[in-house]
């Protein structure tokens, strides 16, 4: 684990750190999910003047509803080894920075059947060219581990996978956030992006924090969209066309731990391929289709059956384990489909993510658009954005949010 | 499954909506009317399976998750929903749970072994507040979550007994506790906290001596 040292909260290292230059600029963060959270709190560390706006509770949007795997990046290795890396050194710096909302206990890829296992020597070189240490292990090796597992498999690797907690883990970068000094506002929606002369001016923003709900306008030198797969809705309030892709996948919680470890189907890609414990439940995950919008989402009854099947192939006991819930959750992803309705749900769109500068693509500047990515990889989301940031304004100010340990999320509210 | 209304706290009274199709919980049900009818009402939820502890409601009178409260398991209605008790306010279902996280006990931890033995695992509370709600006690009190909290440390940390005990011990510790146990009852974790609270009873009677 890397090394890190609490974050002295007081304002002595705002005092302290605050780069004179950005001490007076003021930036607005449009979207309260883990993106929006770690930026709040990354540009709050650089020593800018911070306001994030969220339109429901904080991680309301896709954040709290994914699969809480933290990934090491050996899903992604035989796809694209930059992502793959890139999830492998984030997982560590989340663990060393918000390790009490991280179930650390390792992942296991079995083999089902032939083709698997034909696949496991690239699987494994894969993993280690992009610095995942991954280790194939005998079937018998794995049933020792996880015992749930079907005595069919043929062999497993095992590969530093996690579960995360999907609302606490960002909670703590909002609270970071807040006691450097972020304001951080809940119910709060943008309505409309005032603009003047090419560049983005003002938000105009709902505040339904307490009744009677009421308008305000917030001015800021620059403005952050991190929407997710709302980010479209968001640009076009400035006019823009911001390529997002909604692709929405369910997922299907039942009530037993059947393992410690994430479970994951040695495979290219497919439906229903992970199984991620957390606390009292084991969770299968996920389907993937395209959308037209992100809104209320809800599972097609359909996927219940069909990823429960599928779960159970790896661990036959998921089938008889009590549902606990089944709900849907929308990928954001940075591009667009050759078509809506694509027969691949959208998997050729990459899951890497973009920093959208909308004063080089369109002209209008201070406003920029973060999107894509996965919540393992919101910090280095932030830090992309951020650096952004700096470059627009013309500031230097060096990222340090791997560098302190978070507090705990307890402290948002408390 | 017949159609259920669902009469929800909204501003100074109440609304009514009918269900739509394909709503197997009322989270999934409040997900439609906001999605549709009414884009402005306000309720909390971020995991929408039981594991993140905002979307806690009364539901005809009673402290449920509400995404893990399933629409065919109620009446026809109309259901009412309101938003908890004891907590601050924001508007219609959502609440602001400050007050529960308030009273959690200083550098209290989250993760403990697993059923397994061999892993780590986050605690069951998922600190919901349900139990708060339910707590009939109105005297100055730390409340049935921060104090199962306390006993886990006791339990688990024996480097944090002595700081549990005292918390338990304090003003707003156990002696506020009427055992009721509408605690034990309203939480969706089996987390037990009327026990806890006996538990930590018992382990301050020892002490003593
Ligand atoms: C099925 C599924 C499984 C996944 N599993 C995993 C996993 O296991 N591990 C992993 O690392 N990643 C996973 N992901 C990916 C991960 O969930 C997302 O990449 C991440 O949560 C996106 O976060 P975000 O902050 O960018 O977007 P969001 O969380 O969607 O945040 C955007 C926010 O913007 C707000 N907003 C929108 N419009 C406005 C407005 N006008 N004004 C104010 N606020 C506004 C929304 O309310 C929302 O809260 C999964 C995704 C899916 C769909
Ligand atoms: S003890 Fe139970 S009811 Fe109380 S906050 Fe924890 S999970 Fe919720
Ligand atoms: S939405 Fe997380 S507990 Fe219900």
């Amino acid at each position: 684990m890397a090394e890190t040292t609490a974050l002295p909260f007081a304002g002595a290292l705002k005092a302290s750190r605050r780069p004179c230059r950005t001490r007076d600029l003021r930036v607005c963060v449009i979207g309260g999910g883990g993106t929006g959270a770690a930026l709040a709190y990354d540009l709050s560390l650089r020593g800018f003047s911070v306001t994030l706006l969220e339109r429901g509770e904080l991680t309301s949007g896709t954040t709290g509803r994914h699969h809480g795997q933290l990934h090491c990046g050996a899903r992604y290795s035989l796809a694209d080894r930059e992502i793959a890396r890139e999830c492998m050194e984030e997982s560590l710096v989340l663990r060393s920075i918000a390790g009490d909302a991280i179930e650390y206990n390792g992942g296991l890829f079995v083999e089902l059947d032939g083709e698997d296992s034909g696949l496991e020597a690239e699987f494994v070189d894969a993993c280690r060219a992009a610095g995942i240490p991954a280790l194939p292990i005998s079937a018998r090796e794995a049933l020792a581990m996880e015992r749930a597992l079907s005595p069919r498999i043929l062999g497993a690797v095992a590969v530093p996978d996690g579960s995360f907690d999907a609302f606490r883990l960002p909670l703590s970068f909002f609270a970071a956030a807040r006691a450097l000094g972020a304001r951080i506002r809940a119910w709060n929606e943008v309505v409309a992006l005032e603009t003047s002369g090419r560049r983005v001016t003002a938000a105009l923003v709902v505040d339904r924090s307490s009744d009677p709900k009421r308008e305000y306008r917030v001015e800021a030198d620059y403005f952050v969209g991190a929407c997710g797969a709302w980010a479209g809705g968001l640009g076009a309030l400035a006019g823009l066309d911001v390529p997002i892709t909604s692709a929405p996948g369910t997922m299907v919680a039942v009530r037993a731990r059947l393992c410690d470890r994430v479970v994951s189907h040695l495979h290219r890609a497919g439906d229903g391929d992970i199984v991620v414990p957390q606390r009292g439940l084991s969770i299968i995950g996920s389907t993937q289709s395209l959308a037209a919008s992100p809104e209320a989402l809800l599972p097609p009854s359909g996927d219940i059956p069909y990823l429960i099947s599928l779960a159970s192939r790896m661990i036959p006991s998921f089938a008889e384990a009590p549902v606990h819930a089944a709900w849907c959750a929308a990928r954001p992803l940075a591009g667009r489909p050759p078509r809506l309705g694509a027969a691949d749900g959208g998997r050729s769109i990459s899951r890497d993510f973009a920093a959208l500068d909308h004063a080089e693509r369109d002209g209008l500047a201070g406003f920029c658009t973060v999107i894509g990515g996965k919540a393992t990889v919101l910090r280095a989301m932030a830090q992309k954005a951020a650096d952004l940031v700096c470059r627009s304004l013309g500031v230097e100010a060096a990222c340090a949010s791997a560098d302190y340990a978070l507090p705990s999320w307890r402290e948002y509210y408390g | 499954m017949s159609s259920v209304i669902l009469r929800v706290a909204r501003g100074d009274g109440f609304a009514d909506y009918e269900v739509e199709a394909g709503a197997l919980t009322i989270l999934d049900a409040l997900e439609l009317i906001r999605g549709g009818r009414d884009p402005s009402l306000r309720y909390r939820h971020s995991c929408h399976h039981g594991s993140c502890g905002t979307c806690g409601a009364l539901v005809d009178g009673s402290e449920r998750l509400m995404c893990l409260t399933r629409l065919s398991d109620l009446s026809p209605g109309p259901v009412t929903i309101e938003p908890l008790r004891k907590m601050g306010v924001v508007g219609d279902l959502a609440v602001d749970p400050s007050p529960l996280f308030a009273e959690m006990p200083e550098g209290s931890s989250y993760l403990r072994a697993s059923e397994s033995g061999s892993g780590q695992r986050l605690e069951d509370c998922i600190e919901c507040a349900l139990c708060v709600s339910a707590c009939p006690v109105t005297r100055p009190f730390a409340g049935p979550a921060a104090l199962a909290a306390a006993d886990r440390d006791r339990e688990e940390r024996p480097g944090r007994e002595g700081a549990a005990l005292a918390f338990a011990s304090g003003d707003r510790g156990v002696a506020a506790c009427e055992r009721s146990f509408a605690c034990s009852r309203a939480c969706p974790q089996a987390v037990q906290p009327g026990r806890r609270i006996e538990s930590l009873r018992r382990s301050m009677a020892a002490r003593k001596g």
